[in-house]
């Protein structure tokens, strides 16, 4: 089969849970092609993948949602648009549930525009809009109003518009842009549509837009409308949606995905890969403390460090190493680096990009402090490895510590902490560093919940029948 | 012209009648006071020369070499005048103000050097005097050169100084010319004439050259941006400065080629229909005062209410509504304004049957000039318009109907040249244009949202709206 796999923001350009998941899915399919379909944030990423593609990727279809400054500016332009059209526009506007996609795909892919800001320069656009504000949001300043669509709208018409590749199968790695994409794959060719959800990307997209300073007020909401409106038409056309585990499965059938179409597959790893890594000395009388994450502000690594630093002073003989990428947010990690110094945190080390086994046999503790996550390979690999666990209270970290009603017999493999809160962070890891029948206890706990749920083989299997069964209903 | 607006606001809020008398001699006075000084002047002169009995042939190089430049200084001028004029504003607006006298400088050259070509070529060609050719060289250059101070000093606001300093000009110009008439006598050459004429001109073009530098003048001047750069701006503009510009002229032009006779083998003339011209321009000169009174004190507040309202935080139905009445506003004032052009050219129409046969009209001349006044009347409605489809943005439509104008100019001329027709190509050239534009308008006013909003490019918006506001006024 051809499988064509969407990913938005993510592989090949950045390293990551959702980037190495891919790439190792693709790795273990080798009886399938792939075509990788990837949506980038800017043009200057175009070409710097941070993977080597395995042989069966067939080619890299690369699209970015700033492209629409290559296009020419032209306005004046007018066309027919049909009650429909204008409905289908409408609605995908003001982000409401029964968005006709069928017609805004095929409206937005018409040749009769020539190029997609030709469109969102038309009077056909300007008229449904203004129309739109006058009955739906008379309170609204028209401007801005304009402009936060306009911007809303250009990479999405941008990306409808670009050609895409014909494939077998369409496997959407989050909603969102992605997400509409398959769906133009699946109304385009009549080929079934996968989506895989690892977090929840609206909800991401949320929390993201009530922070952030460029939206105003009441124009975060409008926003917000928007993203759930692309997940819907995700979860419209897919045939099956995939998530990682339970309550995600949850939040999806609260946002409109129908229950049937949810299975769950957690995340696998290859358990026998972790089981004889180079070992701590014996001459070690240090307590390693490690942490398998990307230097970024949403794994909240100053947090990470905060409750090091208390840590630090019950536990004078503690160490604590970072193994992970810090090129991705500059600034973030220089802030990170002056927090050490500040903090006069000694015996914390950055190791930047490395082979995660190389070091993870020596550690004693993992921690993870993330703010969001869905499944967490980190947490995977530590307890694949046979390492106690400290992990905040997001995504799975819960059910894959503590283990879920069907695992739970294999008892705990670490401790679940409140997020942001070093002092509990730190109250864990220090219960950790005095017992070392608990870490031995926890850390084979671990590993055999890992056996039972998170293997790479289960995993594997799981989406090689899914894939299967999609195949087979096309072909019948 | 903003900027008069406050001072004619607050004159005309004034009550009681010699408020209003204030108020319109004001008017008046810094809008049609420059165009005005010229046409008396000139007429004074005539009349002394006249009452003189100067010689017939320098009274009448005279009369036809003060034509020809004012004439083809406007038809050269006019697509720079309009070009320069938003690029001044643009300037000011973007308060790259070291950049003004340089670009002013700039635009000053070109003008001339364009200028200069047709006027070499004529005095390359006529077998006028030595002194003839140079005094109407000079003034026709001086022409050319007011003409692109004036938009300067309008950009400064100082409609004042205009006023002033034509009045001035043309004041000194007819002493000059009374002096000199005394002291040469019965050797009055039309080369004299001309040289006092420029002299009042001279004094002109320098009052406003001053006012210009004591204005403009910066510690520094900055290097320019390329020519090319400059032009890509409004091309269009210079496109409709051009065809407007010829529009004014072209049927006299017609008249000459078609009717005309030599004078001095230098002048194709054609006086009958030159003086019935002279007379009837005076007839719209209540549009070109009410014009300016009417759009700074009525319609410019809702223009710009509108655009604060899309500036700022205006919602759709604010937009809506601001749009509303400046439609109505403006259609209402265009009424207005049509109203009263109406009775004054129906009153110099009665006029012209009564009283000009006592300054020598003959039957045909006043139904010339009956024509002509209707003619006018049409036509500067319809430039009326433009300058409001400029208002609105719209310059392609005001490209496109100026060219329009021009082609229906060159048409109506073309096939009503029989002599019979005298005054009516004007008009049947500029009746249908004058319907389309008014179209256009209303299409324009209907769609101004759109254009508004849509015509932005995808990014840096803002300042491009706010630029537009202004420099519109």
């Amino acid at each position: 089969m051809k499988i064509c796999i969407i990913a938005e923001g993510s592989y090949p350009y950045i390293t990551g849970g959702v980037s190495s998941w891919i790439h190792t899915l693709i790795r273990s399919m080798l009886q399938h092609e792939f075509i990788i379909y990837a949506i980038g944030a800017e043009q200057r990423y175009r070409g710097s993948y941070k993977y080597e593609l395995p042989a069966n990727v067939e080619r890299v279809e690369e699209v970015f949602l700033d492209s629409f400054h290559l296009e020419e500016n032209r306005w004046g332009r007018t066309y027919k648009t049909g009650e429909q059209e204008r409905a289908a526009l409408q609605s995908l506007i003001a982000g409401d549930n029964e968005t006709d996609w069928d017609q805004l795909f095929r409206t937005l892919r018409d040749e009769k525009w020539r190029t997609s800001t030709e469109f969102l320069m038309s009077r056909d656009y300007f008229d449904l809009l203004s129309e739109l504000c006058r009955v739906r949001f008379e309170q609204l300043p028209f401007t801005e109003m304009f402009w936060t669509v306009r911007s809303m709208l250009l990479p999405l018409v941008q990306l409808i518009r670009r050609p895409l590749p014909e494939a077998d199968l369409y496997h959407a790695v989050s909603t969102g842009y992605a997400g509409v994409i398959a769906s133009l794959g699946k109304h385009l060719y009549q080929k079934p549509m996968l989506l895989t959800e690892h977090g929840i990307y609206s909800r991401e997209r949320e929390e993201e837009i009530i922070k952030a300073d460029w939206v105003k007020g009441y124009f975060k909401d409008l926003w917000i409308r928007y993203f759930y409106g692309l997940s819907r038409c995700a979860y419209h056309y897919a045939d099956q949606v995939v998530t990682l585990f339970e309550r995600n499965r949850e939040i999806e059938v609260e946002l409109g995905c129908p229950e049937s179409k949810i299975s769950i597959v957690p995340n696998g790893i290859k358990v026998e890969e972790y089981l004889d890594l180079p070992s701590k000395p014996e001459e070690d009388k240090m307590i390693q403390i490690g942490a398998i994450v990307r230097v970024v502000p949403i794994k909240d690594i100053k947090t990470m460090l905060y409750s090091f630093a208390a840590v630090k002073r019950e536990v004078p003989n503690a160490t604590f190493t970072i193994m992970g990428p810090h090129d991705e947010d500059q600034e973030y990690y220089r802030e990170c680096i002056d927090l050490v110094r500040i903090l006069e945190l000694e015996d914390v080390a950055f190791t930047g990009s490395v082979d995660v086994k190389q070091y993870l046999g020596r550690m004693d503790i993992i921690v993870l402090t993330s703010i969001s996550e869905g499944q967490p390979l980190a947490v995977l690999e530590a307890m694949a490895a046979g390492k106690p666990v400290v992990a905040t209270d997001v995504g799975n970290c819960r059910e894959m510590l503590y283990g879920s009603e069907a695992d739970r017999a294999y008892g705990r493999a670490g401790t679940v902490v409140p997020v942001l809160d070093d002092q509990e962070i730190a109250k864990a890891i220090i219960a950790l560093c005095d017992s070392k029948t608990d870490r031995q206890v926890m850390g084979m706990n671990g590993r055999r919940r890992v056996m039972n749920a998170y293997t790479h083989e289960l995993f594997i299997d799981r989406y090689e029948s899914l894939y299967m069964s999609l195949g087979l209903a096309l072909r019948r | 012209m903003a900027g008069i607006g406050f001072q004619l606001k607050r004159l005309f809020e004034r009550e009681g009648l010699m408020g209003q008398i204030q108020a319109i001699s004001y008017a008046s006075l810094v809008t049609v006071g420059p165009m005005l000084s010229c046409i008396i002047a000139v007429a004074i002169i005539h009349w002394m020369l006249v009452s003189d009995n100067a010689p017939y042939v320098s009274r009448e190089v005279f009369t036809a070499g003060i034509a020809y430049a004012f004439a083809f200084s406007f038809v050269i001028t006019s697509p720079f005048s309009m070009f320069l004029t938003r690029l001044a504003s643009d300037l000011l607006y973007e308060k790259r103000y070291d950049q003004l006298l340089p670009t002013f400088y700039r635009y000053l050259r070109i003008t001339l050097l364009f200028g200069c070509v047709p006027a070499l070529l004529f005095v390359w060609w006529t077998p006028l005097s030595i002194a003839e050719k140079v005094s109407l060289f000079v003034l026709y250059m001086e022409l050319n050169l007011v003409w692109i101070e004036v938009v300067y000093v309008s950009a400064m606001k100082a409609y004042r100084s205009i006023a002033y300093s034509f009045l001035g000009g043309m004041t000194l110009a007819v002493a000059l010319v009374w002096i000199y008439m005394e002291w040469a006598g019965a050797a009055v050459s039309a080369a004299g004439l001309l040289t006092m004429m420029a002299a009042g001109f001279f004094l002109i073009a320098a009052t406003l050259l001053r006012a210009i530098e004591r204005f403009f003048r910066t510690p520094e001047s900055p290097a320019l941006p390329p020519l090319r750069q400059d032009l890509q701006r409004y091309p269009s503009l210079l496109g409709i400065g051009l065809f407007t510009g010829l529009c004014m002229f072209w049927h006299q032009f017609a008249q000459w080629i078609f009717h005309g006779t030599w004078l001095a083998d230098a002048f194709l003339v054609k006086p009958e229909y030159d003086v019935a011209v002279f007379y009837a321009v005076l007839s719209v000169l209540p549009t070109l005062v009410w014009f300016v009174v009417s759009v700074e004190t009525s319609f410019y507040p809702k223009f710009r209410q509108y655009y604060d309202a899309i500036l700022g935080k205006g919602t759709i139905l604010d937009i809506d509504r601001a749009r509303q009445e400046m439609h109505k506003v403006l259609i209402g004032e265009l009424g207005k304004l049509m109203g009263i052009q109406l009775v004054f050219s129906l009153i110099s129409v009665a006029c012209g049957i009564r009283f000009l046969p006592y300054i020598g009209f003959t039957a045909q001349q006043v139904d010339t000039f009956n024509i002509l006044v209707m003619a006018f009347y049409v036509y500067v409605m319809t430039s009326v318009v433009l300058l409001l489809l400029l208002y609105f943005d719209d310059r392609l439509g005001a490209l496109s109907l100026s060219a329009l104008f021009f082609a229906a100019n060159l048409a109506a001329s073309w096939l009503l040249r029989d002599e019979q027709y005298q005054g009516l190509p004007l008009f049947v050239a500029s009746f249908p244009v004058l319907a389309v534009t008014l179209g256009r308008l209303v299409y324009r006013l209907r769609r101004l949202h759109y254009a508004t909003f849509s015509a932005q490019p995808l990014h840096n918006r803002k300042r491009k709206l706010e630029q537009k506001r202004e420099s519109a006024g």
